[in-house]
């Protein structure tokens, strides 16, 4: 055999490869997408009454929302006040000011009166010791813990720690939800017994605005660098993660907005404070902890409930973000490799877990390797013109009809926009982002890959 | 040359089965975009349809308290409940829902004097779950009595129940309790569907029921939320 007979054996070997790859994520994404079909029409008929349960008239369970502020002067107002604007009885904010250096701290105690109270612990989760506890006058169930800088994680174990509610929301400092937020992942809570933790959709602030508590999208067309993120959430932490739900197999939820039971966040010892992707690492423990006592639960994510958090506006941003994702998620995965292959849940054994490693987290190294395979096979001849383009337009088709279902299934989200020219231009962003956007995406994420691989710490 | 150097690429079938499939989805984000603009016109539409009906209503209660003569609006208001019957139903439970309990009656008095009444049996007849519910809603924030046994019909349906008991709640207090409990034990409602459903019913007339009871019928699940003492 000579070795373009070779060479051509593995060229075709690379074609099958491709293919079955492809054929994976497309058939895992068209059950997922039909299952989040199923739940949104669902919603549909749900938008009367039930869906606004009076907890005013019977005994609402106490929440408390922790929010951890690291240098966040410029958004921590506008967050707390979309917190206190809830139209949940029962609740408590603790914010968890993580030694900032800027005017975190003096913002808060102009705006809410802060009053030095003596606040106890009610479990204990963090080794940090607050500075001071503030208690608003304006808003008696509003607190402020002062500590020095020791991370998200640890913030958000210290907030924990001081909360009386039984369930537990951690949302993000730069992060706006809805007056009705709380109150719709109470009753998920109230319904399914077994639930341990609950997310919302995640959409970019970046082109809303707020006004008394209601969110109103700038006239303006978002900037295509924003629209791009838009794009990317509504996909993924909106359509892919609902789907996970149905299937009881989703094994993250966004940090920006998670709600957890006090129990099971206190069983599984709080956030890991060296943890980069806290929000994953949590729910791969509460996974870890619950199959290997053998107790029921459930880990799902909705998108009836949005979650308004800021995107990078800037190239630098956007790279260090996916490093520390891609980074994150390495570090975390390889923390619970027990779960793959767990014969206690044949689901997050055999499929979930698999799927996030070898699908989602090998994806910027095959979609990488297979780019540069493309091209190298094109320039010494073993690949030819048509074949190129042929794979090139299957993939960007691939990737344009995951977007234009996430716009079209997700109402709930688009149903801010204004006008129709706005959704149809952010399809149009849609069909742009396979090209230079996706490829530049997976490029960071290799540097995560590489850094992680080399045991090289990165930046927060 | 195709993917293959054995084959000429229109030949090859990997390359051909993924032309296909390009094909098929460039395709499928075609519908997409036809569906996304079919959506949104739907929405735009329905809404008008909706702030019109509400802007007509409105006027003919003010014309209403002023003492004038409201023809006008009424007939405007049977021919949108003519054209558009599930619109109308949509706005109709809306409007009564932002309006406070005590003010509803106005709007009710004008709605008495259309033919509102034959929007409720079309969405109850001829709609799909949505169009039920909707009209149950509609049942119960209306106080439309004679449809106590349409929504009874609907309280153990899967979808509809938790629209139908809180109708029935509204419509007839606690003699919907059982049916309530009922529903609830055979999975028809959520927790908090059965807990909106109760605290529809003046509260003292569930504590005189419960006293009266020999047992304890309403479950611990829900008993453990409601505030009776």
């Amino acid at each position: 055999m000579n070795f373009t007979a070779i060479a051509s054996q593995v060229v075709r070997s690379m074609e099958y490869f491709f293919h079955i790859h492809l054929l994976i994520a497309l058939l895992t994404y068209i059950i997922v997408a039909a299952l989040l079909r199923k739940h949104l029409r669902h919603l549909s008929y749900r938008s009367v009454s039930h869906e606004k349960v009076p907890f005013e008239k019977f005994h609402a369970p106490k929440i408390s929302v922790i929010i951890p502020a690291h240098n966040e002067a410029e958004g921590i107002i506008e967050s707390v006040n979309a917190a206190l604007s809830t139209d949940y009885p029962n609740y408590e904010i603790i914010v968890v000011d993580d030694g900032s250096s800027d005017r975190t701290l003096k913002h808060l105690q102009e705006h809410f009166q802060l009053n030095t109270l003596s606040f106890q612990r009610h479990t204990k989760l963090s080794p940090s010791e607050p500075i001071a506890h503030f208690q608003s006058q304006a808003h008696p169930n509003l607190f402020v813990i002062q500590k020095t800088h020791t991370g998200k994680a640890d913030s958000l174990n210290i907030g924990i720690e001081h909360s009386s509610g039984i369930y537990i929301c951690c949302i993000d400092s730069d992060s706006i939800i809805t007056p009705d937020a709380l109150r719709k992942l109470v009753i998920k809570f109230i319904n399914e017994p077994t639930l341990v933790a609950l997310g919302g959709a995640i959409a970019p602030s970046n082109e809303i605005i707020i006004k008394n508590g209601k969110i109103e999208r700038k006239r303006t067309s978002q900037s295509i660098f924003v629209g791009v993120q838009i794009i990317e959430y509504l996909r993924s932490f909106t359509s892919w993660r609902t789907g996970w739900s149905y299937l009881d197999g989703l094994l993250i939820i966004g940090g920006a907005l998670t709600v957890f039971t006090r129990d099971a966040v206190i069983k599984v010892g709080g956030y890991r404070p060296e943890a980069y992707c806290e929000d994953l690492e949590i729910i791969l423990s509460l996974h870890e902890y619950h199959l290997k006592h053998n107790l029921p639960y459930k880990v799902w994510t909705i998108p009836e409930v949005i979650c308004w958090t800021r995107v990078p506006k800037n190239k630098a941003g956007l790279k260090k973000q996916r490093i520390r994702w891609m980074w994150g998620a390495l570090q975390s995965l390889n923390w619970h490799k027990k779960l793959m292959f767990n014969k206690k849940s044949s689901l997050i054994g055999w499929f979930s877990f698999p799927h996030i490693v070898f699908i989602e987290a090998f994806a910027p190294v095959i979609e990488l390797i297979g780019l540069l395979s493309l091209w190298t096979c094109i320039a010494v001849g073993l690949l030819s013109y048509p074949s190129f383009l042929i794979y090139g337009l299957l993939i960007y088709a691939i990737t344009g009809f995951y977007s234009w279902y996430a716009i079209a299934t997700n109402d709930n989200y688009i149903s801010s926009f204004n006008s129709l020219k706005q959704i149809l231009r952010l399809g149009a962003i849609g069909l742009i982002e396979p090209i230079g956007y996706r490829q530049r995406d997976a490029y960071w994420r290799m540097i995560g890959w590489w850094r992680w691989l080399r045991g090289k710490s990165i930046e927060w | 040359m195709g993917g293959n150097l054995a084959y000429e690429w229109y030949s090859d079938p990997l390359l051909l089965y993924a032309l296909s499939l390009a094909a098929l989805l460039f395709g499928g984000i075609f519908i997409l975009m036809v569906a996304i603009i079919f959506k949104h016109d739907r929405r735009l539409r329905s809404q008008k349809i909706q702030d019109h009906f509400v802007s007509l209503l409105n006027k003919a209660n003010q014309f209403l308290a002023e003492g004038k003569n409201i023809q006008p609006q009424t007939t405007q208001i049977n021919e949108l409940i003519r054209n558009h019957k599930i619109d109308i139903a949509y706005g109709w439970v809306r409007l009564l829902e932002k309006t406070p309990p005590s003010e509803r009656a106005q709007y009710i008095a004008v709605a008495a004097k259309t033919n509102m009444l034959h929007c409720v049996p079309h969405c109850l007849n001829e709609g799909g779950i949505a169009e039920k519910c909707v009209a149950l809603e509609a049942i119960g924030l209306s106080g439309f009595d004679s449809f106590i046994n349409d929504a009874k019909k609907y309280a153990k349906q899967e979808s509809i129940a938790p629209y139908a008991c809180i109708a029935l709640a509204r419509l007839i207090g606690n003699d919907s309790l059982p049916l309530i409990v009922e529903s609830y034990g055979l999975g028809f409602l959520s927790t908090t569907q059965a807990l909106s459903a109760i605290v529809e019913i003046p509260k003292d007339e569930v504590v005189s029921y419960l006293k009266n009871q020999t047992s304890n019928v309403i479950p611990e699940n829900l008993s453990q939320y409601l505030v009776v003492n």
